[in-house]
């Protein structure tokens, strides 16, 4: 194996690897950098390092620096979009899961006429592109007379949410072995017993992986929630999206590092669950 | 002390299931069962592979609903109660056990589920995992454990219930000779002080020998017969279940009659000498001559109730000798003697002619062909 290890294919090999992590991780990186630059005019050059950005993000003006008042962001704008992005992602992702977990389960352990074409159907809203399902989602709101607001939005997100977290349920409930839900009723476990003591903590590490996905994914969702958004309801994707049509600001910079932060964190509890055994 | 009573437990009343198969067939593992199980019974099920065995206990255990018939505790039908409401315990074949619970967890499972007491569920586990010689393991998860331990928790989870009747498929099957004879004895120490009633599925027939009241053997989804271990070894009832509990030596013939004297002329063999209860002249028959019923001397010899036999090979297995031999037809043939005798100057070596005597009361006959 040493022998293997200086050879010219492990080198390239191991180049390409690190090559890869710098073309998925450099524009993160830089956006990074850019956010402590003290450049305001060109962020391209540095000008020393300064946390500007981030204050006034959230409506501090510093002070001795020349800033006028439309470099300010309005705080009350930016918690409000955040907490409408939070109070989404979180009731989404929640309902989400419930629907997911439950479609696993069934499809799972019961046989049911259909149930192929079924499993197929809820592969579709994953596959689907975005701006589709967005219009057609608008369509149905507007058809049926459903006035654009949060709750709008949250119902959007379940529709193509339940669907992953039913995907990542639907592959640990594979993994798991169904006589132990048998071997519960044997030792005298009524079915709302066996799954709260024997299924859901076998599946738990899914159930959490499957939630903490949706909630990622529907935080940064963009295209969909564009269509189904009400005029007053932006979303933080939304609202970044609006700073952008008036140029890019190094507030947006300071904004995504925060994002970037985040996700890295609830994405790396989502892996960690799923990683660990039972 | 309690013994099996005629008091009937448990009826399986002509129970039939089958199940389609990937390769588009249908196996039929109960095709028409009916057994009747005493109250406090060792029965054992005795088959080979695939002939229905786990098929039965999941049946009787709720977990597979019956195609057809219905199976009876204490004269109530069961069809309509869920496997959870039924007072029996299952020690499944693959264990089972929870992988996110420790020993202690597995076996407590069912002393909370029924809502007994922390306390007394602390003692009950401490001493049926004492039972099975797992103290000091509690705290352990499965995957830390060797399948011997492994099976050995499932008994615990299963006889900490002290079920009424306990299914038990295989369960003693990965442990070592010492350990399994020591939980043969437990068990059957259970069925006397607790009061279970057990139905054991095995295919070590030495262990349906010794556990059981009663011996079932199944094939292809039937019960071919049904007795102590006595009758099933002594008067088995066809050539199927002779062959599998112990070693026989089984002969097809003619019966013939003359002058009071029964035989059995085997085609281009010897003729055996037999006592022909039951049976008529000109039937076709099947003979059982068990290794032990021989007497074995030296030298060709052919006379009523003997057969002639060359050895072809000895083997040693302690305290007694299996000689496998060749009649003259080139028919096998397997006889056992003492090694004691042996070595005391019979001086057996391979090669050598010898004469096979027998009392006409010891063959066994069988209808020939029968299942
Ligand atoms: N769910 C099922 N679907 C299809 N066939 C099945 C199913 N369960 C069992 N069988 C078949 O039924 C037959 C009996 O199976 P069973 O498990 O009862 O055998 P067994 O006597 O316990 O065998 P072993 O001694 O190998 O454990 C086998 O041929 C098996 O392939
Ligand atoms: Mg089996």
């Amino acid at each position: 194996m040493p022998r293997q290890r200086l050879s010219p294919g492990w080198a390239a090999l191991n180049l390409y690897g690190a090559a890869f992590l710098v073309f998925l991780y450099a524009p993160l990186a830089l956006i990074t950098v850019y956010s402590f630059n003290a450049n305001a005019i060109n962020m391209a050059v540095w000008e020393g390092f300064t946390l500007d950005w981030y204050r006034t993000l959230f409506g501090m003006q510093p002070a001795g620096a020349a800033f006028d008042a439309a470099f300010t962001e309005n705080p009350d704008r930016i918690f409000q979009v955040l907490r409408n992005s939070l109070v989404v992602a979180l009731a989404a992702s929640a309902i989400s899961t419930v629907i997911g977990t439950a479609t696993a389960l069934a499809t799972a352990r019961y046989d049911f006429i259909g149930k192929r074409i079924y499993q197929g159907l809820l592969f579709l809203p994953m596959m689907m592109p975005d701006i589709v399902l967005g219009i057609a989602l608008l369509i149905f709101f507007v058809g049926v007379g459903f006035k654009l607001s949060l709750a709008t939005i949250i119902i959007g997100h379940c529709t193509f949410l339940s669907s992953y977290v039913y995907i990542i349920v639907a592959a640990r409930l594979a993994g798991m072995d169904n006589t132990l839900e048998i071997a519960s009723a044997d030792l005298g476990a009524g079915p709302l017993t066996t799954f709260r003591r024997v299924t859901l903590p076998l599946i738990m590490p899914g159930v959490i992986g499957g939630f903490l996905l949706a909630f990622i994914i529907s935080l940064d969702d963009v295209v969909i929630t564009y269509f189904i958004a009400g005029v007053d309801t932006q979303t933080l994707p939304l609202f970044i999206l609006a700073m952008m049509r008036r140029g890019i600001r190094p507030q947006i910079n300071a904004l995504a590092v925060l994002l970037i932060a985040f996700s890295f964190v609830v994405a790396s509890a989502g892996l960690y669950l799923r990683s660990r055994k039972n | 002390m309690r013994h099996a009573s005629d008091h009937e437990l448990l009826r399986v009343d002509n129970v039939r299931k089958s199940f389609r198969t990937p390769e588009s067939g249908v196996v039929t593992p109960l095709d028409g069962i009916t057994l009747s199980i005493r109250n406090n019974e060792f029965l054992t099920l005795l088959g080979p592979s695939g002939c229905g065995k786990t098929t039965l206990l999941k049946t009787i255990a709720g977990f597979e609903d019956l195609d057809e018939g219905e199976i009876y505790l204490d004269g109530r039908p069961m069809s309509g109660v869920p496997a959870h409401r039924r007072p029996f315990n299952t020690v499944f074949q693959n264990y089972a056990l929870f992988p996110h619970m420790t020993v202690a967890g597995n076996v407590g499972y069912g002393l909370q589920v029924a809502g007994v007491p922390r306390a007394e569920e602390a003692t009950r586990v401490a001493d049926v995992l004492r039972l099975v010689g797992l103290s000091g393991l509690e705290r352990r998860k499965p995957a830390q454990l060797s399948g011997g331990q492994q099976q050995r928790v499932a008994l615990a989870r299963a006889l900490v219930n002290r079920p009424r009747v306990l299914l038990l498929d295989e369960s003693l099957s990965a442990l070592d000779r010492k350990l399994r004879q020591s939980m043969q004895i437990e068990l059957k120490n259970l069925q006397h002080t607790v009061g279970i009633t057990f139905i054991f599925v095995t295919h070590d027939q030495e262990e349906a020998l010794t556990m059981s009241d009663r011996i079932a053997v199944m094939d292809k989804g039937r019960i071919l017969q049904l007795g102590t271990p006595a009758e099933i070894y002594d008067q088995p009832a066809s050539r199927f279940v002779a062959g599998f509990i112990g070693t026989s030596n089984i002969f097809t013939g003619t019966l013939t009659q003359d002058n009071g004297a029964a035989r059995v002329q085997v085609a281009g063999g010897p003729a055996i000498a037999v006592t022909a209860g039951g049976f008529t002249a000109g039937e076709q028959v099947d003979v059982m001559l068990r290794p032990e019923h021989f007497a074995l001397v030296p030298g060709g010899n052919a006379a009523s109730g003997s057969i002639v036999a060359v050895i072809e090979n000895i083997v040693f297995v302690g305290t007694d000798l299996h000689l496998h031999g060749r009649l003259g037809n080139g028919m096998p043939v397997m006889a056992l003697e003492r090694h004691a005798r042996a070595a005391g100057g019979l001086n057996l070596k391979a090669g050598q002619t010898v004469t096979l005597h027998y009392q006409a009361t010891s063959p066994h006959l069988m209808k020939s062909g029968a299942a």
